[in-house]
């Protein structure tokens, strides 16, 4: 990673250069620039997609001002390691809003890819996939996180998506009358 | 950057802790819709337990137009009628009549039931003979909020309504939960089995089903609104029994009716101001349900020329006071509740509680206050979350016996089981095979699932989530032949009731639903060994229908238990404890 990081930064002087470029570069909220290809960015990124073909391109590098510099790696190391895997991002749009289905299980790159990440880096791919529009990075990483989530208590969950507790203690011990099926261990 | 993610991977695998300090900042930070993605890939187990992290998270988690996305637990439409194989008439096409103005009926195929439930937001029971089906709508498929409520049918006399005709036989209860909140009163049949053919009339608009049996009269109140209007219906297409009556409960919605009569139509505003919305609508209307904007145009100057009508002739104000001196729907409302409780030890304990209306949304119970002295109906509103409750049946109001449905101590749960005809009412007994169970998940219900097995040895049940028929139920062995079988669905799990045709054995079963495999286990033990269950069940006496009628709301405490464990009472609805 620190080679693409590297390498995203050198080739920023002489891509000004070149015109007709099959990359885009991508610029972090904090300034960094990353490289990916553009084939795979609009194939895999709704919202990449509509800039290329819109023509919004920056070719000193597209703001992407909500996205993190390490979230954009993890986006750009997404797409140019496994673009060649993944169908369109046009193909599976449509199954995130309204999909009832079972959800897709990440494949095991897809699995390798999350699991190595760390707790912040994995919310905040979450959040560049959903701006983004990376309908199946989006479904990984949600999976990703969902799978964490299992077995823990409220407790814990709260700490992780550092939610404050505003129950009472009353209303906590009703809810877990009423869904005292949800408490058993299994 | 890579002694991080090693350091981060092995907080992960310790548990969640090791990041979340860091995490906290982003995570505060995530949006509902990424909240409602990771929580849509959760284990119904996990996603209900997670409604105590926050009153927001419990929000997220129980919006109806979330649910649908969420892990349901044994969701489907159940259908379950008593003559020929649930399967095959599910999958039959449709029979449909509907009527236009002139009066003149179309028949209309359809798509078979099972498909066409859950894409054309239509949920429509096959006839078993040659009569017409029933068909009724899935509200939330429209638009994820479905109501229900009744229909003037005066309206109906201009407009082009589905006509529904229900064969007497039968009796049925639906759900279709993945769908959203639905159910649909299945009274028809036990009301009209000494009779003929009841209209049932349904309208089908963009957000909702609105029916009308044949009342003279009818009672509706809306919980949302916290109003409760009549309608008056000039037009009897029914017989006029007077003594119905029947409620649902759609979304968060609860209307119900009284048969009674005495009422007339108090608030037509509220009526309005749903021709209103279905107006705005209507686009949405008729590109989903081929209704016409002629139709709704129709209906919405039926419902001017209504009003204009009563009006100029004061009828409202004539009829109001015609009215026999019952309390108001509101007062009832409003009023404090009388509730019986009862504990393991079969004692009642009479409750005064807060009015419905308060009550309703806040402890997740419904009740409705009894008319007389008798004690009241309490149903719950599985909405935990506050004010967004789900289908809940309830008995009629202004039955001369309403059904006491108690509230076993030391949980939330509680049952409403529909009444049972007598005959020396004027009205049709039901028949053996037509006994009914009604319960209801608290937790997971819009998801509530009753049914009923009739005496049918096979018998498959479909599910909405999957598409796929879930069970076959053809196991029940041997030696005992099965009188009645029920299934109720509760805590999460489906139970199963099996009678053996000695009274000797009570066989019960669950469903355990998990992501992975939905499997029914036929185990005994499993579930009466677990003592937190609470076990519904219902026995109609098959052959003296006027006699008996035992309902039983109690905790299972023993491994084992016979049929003579649960006393036989001769009044319906009396409850039996824990004998």
């Amino acid at each position: 990673m620190e080679v693409d990081k590297g390498k995203g930064e050198a080739e920023e002087t002489r891509k000004v250069a070149e015109a007709d470029r099959d990359t885009v570069t991508l610029k972090s909220s904090d300034g960094k620039l990353f490289e990916v290809s553009k084939e795979a960015a609009a194939r895999l990124s709704t919202v990449l997609a509509g800039m290329i073909a819109g023509g919004s391109i920056d070719d000193n590098g597209t703001d992407l001002k909500q996205i993190g510099s390490e979230a954009l790696e993890n986006v750009v190391d997404y797409c140019n390691k496994h673009a060649n895997s993944i169908p369109s991002a046009a193909l599976i749009s449509s199954s995130i809003s309204f999909n009832t289905a079972p959800f897709k299980e990440p494949e095991e790159w897809e699995r390798k890819f999350v699991d190595r990440l760390s707790h912040d880096a994995l919310f905040d791919l979450v959040e560049a996939a959903n701006f983004l529009g990376m309908e199946r990075l989006l479904d990984v990483t949600c999976h990703k996180i969902s799978e964490m989530m299992k077995g823990k208590s409220p407790d814990q969950i709260r700490e992780v998506f550092n939610i404050k507790n505003d129950y009472t203690k009353e209303e906590l011990e009703e809810i877990r009358q009423e869904l005292a099926w949800a408490f058993y261990d299994d | 950057m890579d002694n991080t993610t090693a350091d981060s991977t092995a907080a992960l695998h310790l548990g969640m802790e090791g990041g979340s300090r860091h995490a906290a900042a982003a995570v505060a930070a995530l949006p509902d819709d990424l909240i409602v993605e990771i929580l849509a890939r959760l284990s119904a187990k996990s996603l209900y337990r997670f409604t105590c992290v926050s009153r927001a998270w419990r929000a997220l988690i129980s919006d109806p137009a979330n649910r649908r996305r969420f892990a349901q637990t044994l969701s489907g439409l159940f259908v379950s009628l008593p003559d020929g194989p649930l399967r095959e008439m599910m999958e039959a096409p449709l029979k449909i009549k509907t009527c236009n103005d002139e009066g003149e009926w179309t028949p209309v195929v359809s798509e078979p039931l099972m498909y066409k439930s859950w894409q054309l937001g239509f949920l429509a029971l096959p006839a078993i003979s040659d009569s017409p089906s029933v068909i009724a709508h899935v509200p939330a498929i429209a638009d994820g909020k479905g109501s229900n409520r009744m229909i003037p049918s005066v309206l109906t006399q201009q407009t082009e309504w589905v006509r529904v005709d229900v064969i007497p036989s039968n009796s049925y209860t639906t759900s279709a939960p993945l769908a959203g909140d639905w159910i649909l009163e299945q009274d028809f049949g036990s009301e009209l089995g000494a009779v003929e053919i009841h209209p049932t009339l349904f309208e089908v608009t963009g957000e909702c089903l609105l029916y009308s049996l044949g009342f003279e009269r009818s009672d509706s109140y809306l919980a949302r609104l916290g109003r409760g209007f009549s309608n008056l219906n000039q037009n009897q297409l029914g017989l006029g029994c007077g003594h119905h009556g029947s409620s649902e409960a759609f979304g968060s919605d609860l209307d119900f009716v009284d048969g009674h009569g005495g009422r007339v139509m108090e608030n037509m505003d509220l009526l309005f101001a749903r021709v209103g919305e279905i107006a705005q609508n209507q686009e949405k209307s008729e590109a989903q349900f081929g209704v016409s904007s002629k139709v709704i145009e129709q209906m919405m100057q039926d419902q001017q020329r209504m009003l204009k009508m009563i009006e100029a002739n004061g009828k409202a104000g004539h009829r109001r006071q015609e009215s026999p001196p019952s309390p108001t729907l509101r007062e009832m409302v409003e009023a404090p509740l009388k509730i019986k409780t009862c504990n393991d030890e079969g004692e009642w304990t009479p409750v005064v509680s807060e009015p419905l209306m308060y009550k309703s949304w806040q402890l997740g119970f419904l009740a409705l206050p009894a008319i007389s002295d008798s004690p009241s109906v309490i149903a719950h509103i599985p909405a935990i979350a506050g004010g967004k409750g789900s289908v809940t049946p309830l008995p009629a109001l202004g039955l001369p016996r309403l059904a006491p449905v108690p509230a076993p101590p030391g949980t939330a749960v509680a049952a409403v089981l529909r009444r049972v005809q007598s005959s020396h009412q004027g009205v049709a007994c039901l028949a053996p095979t037509e006994t009914q169970t009604r319960g209801f998940d608290p937790v997971v219900s819009p998801e509530f699932h009753v049914f009923q097995l009739v005496q049918e040895p096979n018998y498959e049940l479909s599910s909405s989530e999957t598409g796929r028929w879930v069970f076959k139920e053809g196991d029940w062995s041997g030696n005992d032949m099965r009188l009645t079988g029920h299934m109720t669905y509760f805590n999460g799990f489906l139970h199963f009731c099996i009678i053996s045709n000695s009274g000797q054995s009570c066989r019960v079963s669950r469903v355990r639903h998990d992501a992975i495999a939905r499997r029914i286990l036929l185990s005994v033990e499993e579930l009466f060994g677990r003592s937190l269950f609470q076990l519904l069940l219902l026995k109609l006496g098959l052959f003296q229908p006027l006699l008996t009628s035992t309902s039983l709301l109690l905790p299972l405490r023993r491994r084992s238990a016979t049929f003579t464990d649960f006393p036989l009472l001769t009044t319906p609805w009396e409850l039996a404890g824990d004998a």
